[in-house]
Order: structure tokens, then C-alpha cells, then sequence
């Protein structure tokens, strides 16, 4: 019956070798940031029935998802968090494969296709940056102009003042749950597709050499997809963990004009840079990056997989990680510095009280039904005893924990077992 | 032991984190489920805002931005009675924080447009008065003191403890009074309470909390907001109605005017007793005052004005930060904060803040600058080095009165 149902389902297609190295952790990051992406696509699809993405309405919108919709702030803290970790593990992922040399013949368009995976994601995380529309939002949107505007005529179809008929922040929506999640699942097709076409990397012991592993090795996919999936599980109930204890951060509305926050870890290195060099650094540092990233499968061509026989490529790659990380460290550290020029700051804020007039809930300009006499009876003399929030946030709290536990659980079960 | 050698490091930290997150859970649900009472901000500063909308007092602390809220509202005969405060001010001594609380649906001064329209839909038909605030004249007086199952609720001074964040005293005023400000003096021997509608001056013993006197000023004057001189000689009080800057002597008890251009809606002193400043919402200005050499003078604001509320000056006695709210008696609103020089009697920044600010506070270092933004229901924190804002943070609706209590300095006078 299983065995029928399997080949029903075409599930017998997944019985296949693999070496015995890719059920370890360093090799499954990539598999992780799967389930990483697809928790940040379910709780943005609960979070898309409630986010506003006019640019009057949207800050509003976000504070109402947190303060009055069942599960929301927890949900948006997922979704902050998925997203988050997502980015972690995919660091991670690609400084393991650039280590190993999993780049090499005959995984080129692998890893080509990965570091376009990258750059999307990079975009992803940027939009879901400016989409909450909060001081930081509006300052990262800002640089974003001042950085586009450099490409001229094409750079200034992107910046937020351009297309007067749609609204930057909706345009940016649709790119954030459209065209850049379309091109996500796009090029991750064809990066699974081409991972299992050439196999997992060989371990990258002394006298590794490039090779195929496709059909090869002493495990086997099903039960490297049973172990990933008790990884995925595991860095869910980690998710919900973090979710519950550290709430994502919401700035005030944004003022044009301003210069008082930083940008999200993942920038912090360009900002530090920026710090050092100014704007330019903002244009150039990414390009060089991935220019760098592009090109590497291509100079680093001889036949050694293990670091050792790699020095120089891999000497490089440290160095260049060591300066972005102890430039981010010292743009952590630093206080914030202004880089757009001294715009005056009534005008921002005139654009700003017109962005965000006072709304009352839900990004509404008038107040929902129901609101009048919520207010109402709020303000009556006599108020009747209740506390709905506390029942509220109990059973709340009880679905939180049960996610908490089963992902935790059912991932520890697929990995001990 | 042998189980133990058995598995790989990977399959035990997959346990020891199973077990971390299990402990996660206990945890979190000991430390959060089991307490709903407000916790005390443990943090070298807190932040008090009366939010006045929802009847609670918002403690922040400045460090992370963390809020916990004081709920005023009492249980009376089994029905819970809400207090909307107006003001709220941490004691000198920084044992003890005050708060101006209004039985609800008596004070609606600061109510969003739809709320004032809806109480004066309602005013009307019980032919009550128009609108508190000193907006405009009076219809003829009744009582519209709320009623709870025991009778009409009185309006309230009520006392926190500053340690513990939780109410020790609730001093009933009477009904009806609009209470609007409180000021301690120096030593917190003794507080002084505005009742806007009753044209009352209220003093109140520090220790005991009992009612020693109470003045009356001038009829129709209004009595607004008021700080009490450095020296704790004198209690300046913003007259709204009366367009006047009060004068109560606390050792004789006599009352003086100096009669102002408009409207004033709260005064400030600075450190070193040279300058009375009161803000005139109707003339867009700010008025100065030299006790010394009583000479008074003016500052006209900047043409985009709106209507100015409450200022406070820094330690160092130069400098005044003022919030230009308007949105009052159909002005438009305004989101600046304007930074006066009293030396050179001139504004020399302009900070945006949030719409409506309303309440400032400074703290006694002098590095920040704290506004309540009426509109946007939160709290903005001014870095006073640079004149911008450094974080604001969402309090609830109406956020009005500020005070700062600093750990062993106490409170901003």
C-alpha cells in the first residue's frame, strides 16, 4: 500500500544515493534557509491581510497588526525573525561552499545561480526593511535614492519619487510579495535542480578533486531529506523561541530629512564604509562584492577542493570577510552619522505629516466600525470589569508554546532517530 | 554514562537544546502569565507621562524604550471607576509621584476631534457646560461629576510610589474640579494643585497628604498649569481664562496677577529664579518674566506657529524648550518644539517631534528632552547635544503631562 502510494506520489524518485557527509550540519545550511523561507512566506501571507501599503496608512497598519490582531506581533516577529536567520544561515552557507571550493567544474552554474539567490534575498530583506516605514525605513530608502540616483535616467525610475500614479511604498509591496519571491522560487528551482544534476560537493579532504557525486554515496536522499527536515523543525521552534522573547523592533514614523538610526546587521558593513568613504561606498562595495563572488569559480579554476591547496583564493576570501566584519562591528558600535546632506528638515517633515496623518486603526482614516463605541465606553464613569487582553495573550501564549514544543520535538525525533 | 558516550555532539545538543527551549517555556510562563501587576522599571531613569485618554500613567525607561503602565482606575462598590490624568509630576525628593486625575467624562480637554464633538453632542443635551479647557464661556453650572454605585466620584490627586510604581494615596478634591496641574516645592513638603473650573488653588502636605489650604484666585481666571519658584517662595500659575501669570506667595498666601497678552496655559521656572516664563496659546507667544527686576517681556514665535503648551527650561537655566501643539480651539496642529535662548530672546532650533506635542520635560542633566506628542500617543526623546530626536516610543491615546525621576536625584521639579 505505502510502496504504491510512493510510487503514486513519485516519492520512490527520492530513494537515491548521496554521499554520507551531506546529512552533517555544515552541509544542510542551504536546506535550513529553505524552511527558513518558507516560515517567512506563510507568516507574510498572514501579515499581507492586514499590512496597508499606502505610505499614509502603512506604519499604522503594522501597529495595528501588533497591538490588536490575534497572533499578529507574534507573527510579524516570525516573520522578522525567519527572514532574519534565513539571511544568517545563508552567509553561512556560502562561505562553507566557498571554502570548500563547492563553486568548482562542474558546479559553476550552481553557485551562479546561488549568488543571484543572494542578491534576491538581499532585496527581499531590504524591501521587508522599508515596508515597516518606520525612521529606519525611511532613512534606508533614502540612501537607496541617494544611491540610485548615480545611475541617472535608468537609477531614477527606481527611487521613491518616481511613478506619481502608484505610490513608492505599494510599488515596493508588490515587488516584496510579487516579482522578488516569483524570481526567488524561480532560481532556487533551478539551484535545487542543478545541486541534484551534479550531487553535493565531495568532502573537501587533502587530494579532493572536483567530481560529480550524482548517484553516488553510501546515504541516501530520503534519509537526508528526514534529517534536514528534523533540522528545519528545530530552527522553526528556534524561531518561535526568539519570536516570543525578543519582539521586532518598530521605530516611530519615518521623517524624511533625519539621520539617527543604522541599518539592520546585514548593511552594517556598507554603512561602516560609508562612514569611511561616504555614499560612493554604498554603490561601489556592493558591486565589487558580487563581482568578486561572480568571478571566483572562474579564477580559482585548478582542480583541489581543500582549502589547503587553495590558500591564496581562500587567504583573500578570510581577509575580505575579517574587514567586513570588523567594519560592521565598528558600525555597530559607532553613533549614527548623517551621509544625505544637510536636507532641511521642515520640508521632510511636511512630506512626513502629510505620509502620516493621524489613523485610528488598521490604517483606516476614519474610525471602524465599532471604534465609536469602544471609545465611548472607554470613557464612561463607570467602567465594566473585563480584561479581554489577558485572556487574550493566554491563549495566545498557549498556541506559541505548542508550536514552540511540537517543532521542537518533531525535529529532535527526525534527527535522533 | 554509556547511553551518553554513545551519542554524537551533535545528537546532544539537539537534546540540550530541547531542553533549553522547555526551560524557555517554564520560564517565560512563570515570569509573565503569573504578574499583571505593573512592574517597576528598574533603569537609573524612568519617564512618567500621564496618558489621559486611556487613564493610565505610562512609565518609561529611556534606556531601551520599555513601557509599563500605572492603571488609575479604582474599584468602587464593585464598578470600576476610570481617572483620565492631566498631569503628572515626580516629587523633588524623587519618593513620590503626582497625578492630576479627573473622574472620567468630566475632563475631556485633549479628547481626539470625535470624542469632543461626541461630548458635546451629549453635554448639551444634559445642558452641561461646552467644553473644559477654558473653551469658551459657560453655560449655566451643574454637577457632572460621574456617578459610581456609591454617588458622584471626586476628582483625585493620586500618589505613587516611585520605588514600586504603585499607587499609596488617592486624595479626593471634590467633584467636578478639572484638576489640572500639580508642582511640589523643593523640599516635597508640600504640593499645589490647580482646579481649572473652580478657580482653585489646592495645597496639599507632602507627608500627611491632607488638604492644608485652599486659595482662590481671581473668578474666571482659570487656573492652569504652574511651577513652584526654585526657592519655594512663590507658585507661578498660568491664569488661562483670566490672561493672566498668578503669583501665590506660599508663606502669606496672597494671591498677585501680572496680567498677560493672552490666554497662558503653563509656566516654567528656571533653576537659578530668574525667568517666570508662561506660554500664551492664543498670541502665539511666550511670555518672560525677571521677578528680580519685574520686567516682563515677550517673544513672539515664528509665523508658523500654531499654539504653544507647556515648556521647560534646562539646568543650566539658558534655555527653554517649548512645544507649539495648536490643534486646541480649531487651530491646526503643529509638530514642533522650539528651542528658545532667554538670553538673546530668540527660538534657535526648531525640532520635530511628533504631531501635537504637548507635555516637555527635561532631564536633570540636561541631556534629554522629553515630549508627549498628543496625537501620535507617544513620547519623543530630544538629544539636546544635537536637537534632534533620538527614539519615540507609543504610549496610548492623549499622552499630556511629562516629569523625569532620575535614581538618586531625584525628581524635575
Amino acid at each position: 500500500m505505502a510502496s504504491t502510494l510512493e510510487k503514486s506520489l513519485g516519492l520512490d524518485e527520492l530513494n537515491y544515493p548521496v554521499p554520507a557527509h551531506s546529512n552533517s550540519i555544515k552541509y544542510m545550511l542551504g536546506g535550513i534557509t529553505i524552511f527558513c523561507i518558507a516560515l517567512a512566506v506563510l507568516s507574510g501571507i498572514f501579515l499581507a491581510m492586514f499590512y496597508n501599503p499606502d505610505p499614509a496608512k502603512a506604519h499604522a497598519s503594522i501597529e495595528y497588526i501588533n497591538s490588536e490582531v490575534y497572533l499578529g506581533d507574534f507573527v510579524r516577529n516570525v516573520h522578522f525573525w525567519s527572514a532574519n536567520i534565513a539571511m544568517l544561515l545563508v552567509l553561512f552557507h556560502v562561505i562553507r561552499v566557498f571554502i570548500n571550493g563547492s563553486y568548482k567544474r562542474p558546479r559553476q552554474a550552481t553557485w551562479l545561480s546561488g549568488v543571484l539567490l543572494f542578491a534576491i534575498m538581499i532585496g527581499l530583506f531590504f524591501s521587508g526593511t522599508v515596508l515597516k516605514w518606520d525612521q529606519e525605513a525611511v532613512e534606508a530608502q533614502g540612501h537607496v535614492d541617494a544611491v540610485a540616483e548615480k545611475f541617472g535616467t535608468i537609477g531614477k525610475l527606481v527611487i521613491s519619487t518616481a511613478g506619481e500614479s502608484v505610490p513608492y511604498l505599494t510599488r515596493l509591496y508588490v515587488a516584496h510579495i510579487g516579482i522578488l519571491i516569483l524570481l526567488l522560487f524561480a532560481v532556487l528551482f533551478v539551484h535545487l535542480f542543478l545541486i541534484k544534476k551534479h550531487g553535493i560537493s565531495p568532502k573537501p579532504v587533502y587530494d579532493a578533486a572536483v567530481r560529480t557525486t550524482h548517484g553516488m554515496g553510501s546515504s541516501n536522499f530520503r534519509d537526508h531529506l528526514k534529517k534536514l527536515t528534523g533540522f528545519g523543525f528545530l530552527t522553526i521552534g528556534f524561531i518561535a523561541t526568539l519570536s516570543l522573547l525578543a519582539p521586532a523592533a518598530l521605530g516611530a514614523p519615518g521623517v524624511s530629512g533625519m539621520e539617527v538610526t543604522k541599518p539592520p546587521w546585514l548593511f552594517l558593513p556598507f554603512y561602516g564604509l560609508e562612514n569611511e568613504f561616504g555614499l560612493n561606498a554604498l554603490l561601489w562595495a556592493p558591486i565589487a562584492i558580487f563581482a568578486l563572488m561572480l568571478i571566483v569559480p572562474f579564477v580559482d579554476r585548478n582542480q583541489w577542493l581543500s582549502p589547503a591547496r587553495r590558500k591564496v583564493v581562500v587567504t583573500i576570501g578570510a581577509l575580505l570577510i575579517a574587514v567586513l566584519v570588523v567594519l560592521g562591528y565598528n558600525a555597530w558600535r559607532s553613533p549614527a552619522h548623517s551621509h544625505l546632506g544637510n536636507l532641511r528638515i521642515d520640508i521632510g517633515q511636511t512630506v512626513s505629516n502629510f505620509l502620516f496623518p493621524k489613523v485610528w486603526a488598521h490604517g483606516s482614516a476614519e474610525p471602524e466600525p465599532g471604534h465609536d463605541e469602544q471609545m465611548s465606553s472607554h470613557q464612561a464613569a463607570v467602567v465594566p470589569s473585563s480584561d479581554n487582553h489577558t485572556d487574550k495573550k493566554t491563549s495566545e501564549l498557549a498556541i506559541i508554546f505548542s508550536l514552540i514544543l511540537i517543532f521542537s520535538f518533531a525535529g529532535a525525533v527526525l534527527v535522533l532517530a | 554514562m554509556r547511553f551518553l558516550k554513545k551519542l554524537s555532539y551533535t545528537k546532544l545538543l539537539v537534546i540540550l537544546y530541547v531542553v533549553a527551549q522547555l526551560g524557555v517555556i517554564v520560564w517565560y510562563a512563570a515570569n509573565r502569565l503569573s504578574s499583571n501587576e505593573p512592574l517597576a522599571v528598574e533603569a537609573s531613569q524612568k519617564v512618567y507621562a500621564a496618558v489621559e485618554e486611556d487613564g493610565k500613567i505610562a512609565v518609561i525607561n529611556p534606556e531601551n524604550q520599555a513601557v509599563k503602565y500605572i492603571d488609575l482606575s479604582q474599584t468602587v462598590n464593585g464598578t470600576d471607576t476610570h481617572y483620565a490624568p492631566h498631569n503628572v509630576q515626580v516629587a523633588p525628593d524623587g519618593r513620590t509621584v503626582w497625578v492630576t486625575g479627573n473622574a472620567a467624562g468630566e475632563h475631556q480637554h485633549g479628547t481626539s476631534p470625535l470624542n469632543r464633538l461626541k461630548n458635546l453632542a451629549g453635554q448639551l443635551s444634559l445642558f452641561k457646560k461646552v467644553l473644559a479647557h477654558g473653551d469658551e464661556e459657560a453655560m449655566p453650572a451643574q454637577d457632572d461629576s460621574p456617578m459610581s454605585a456609591s454617588g458622584p466620584v471626586q476628582d483625585e490627586v493620586i500618589v505613587i510610589d516611585a520605588a514600586t510604581d504603585k499607587i499609596i494615596k488617592r486624595i479626593g478634591l471634590g467633584q467636578g474640579l478639572h484638576l489640572a496641574h500639580v508642582a511640589l516645592t523643593l523640599d516635597s513638603q508640600f504640593a499645589f494643585v490647580t482646579a481649572q473650573e473652580k478657580d482653585l488653588i489646592f495645597k496639599i502636605n507632602g507627608s500627611t497628604y491632607g488638604v492644608e489650604q485652599q486659595y482662590s484666585v481671581k473668578a474666571g481666571s482659570g487656573p492652569h498649569g504652574l511651577r513652584v519658584a526654585p526657592d519655594s517662595v512663590a507658585v507661578y500659575i498660568a491664569n488661562s481664562t483670566g490672561k493672566s501669570l498668578g503669583v501665590l506667595d506660599i508663606a502669606s498666601g496672597s494671591l498677585s496677577y501680572i496680567p498677560l497678552e493672552g490666554q497662558a496655559v503653563q509656566t516654567g521656572v528656571t533653576a537659578d529664579g530668574k525667568y517666570v516664563v508662561a506660554s500664551i496659546y492664543d498670541t502665539k507667544s511666550l511670555a518672560v518674566y525677571s521677578p528680580a527686576a519685574k520686567k516682563l517681556s515677550y517673544l513672539k514665535l515664528p509665523a508658523e506657529s500654531k499654539g504653544p503648551i507647556q515648556m521647560y527650561p534646562t539646568p543650566d537655566s539658558r534655555y527653554v524648550y517649548l512645544a507649539d501643539q495648536g490643534y486646541y480651539f480649531n487651530q491646526p496642529t503643529s509638530s514642533s518644539v522650539y528651542k528658545i535662548d532667554l538670553v538673546e530672546l530668540k527660538v534657535v532650533t526648531t525640532i520635530k517631534t511628533g504631531q501635537a506635542p504637548h507635555g516637555v520635560a527635561v532631564s536633570k542633566d540636561g541631556r534629554r528632552a522629553y515630549v508627549t506628542n498628543l496625537q501620535d500617543g507617544n513620547v519623543s526623546a530630544i538629544d539636546t547635544s544635537r536637537d534632534i530626536v533620538v527614539w519615540s516610543v507609543k504610549v496610548g491615546a492623549q499622552p499630556n503631562g511629562i516629569s523625569i525621576w532620575t535614581e538618586g536625584a531625584g525628581g524635575t521639579p
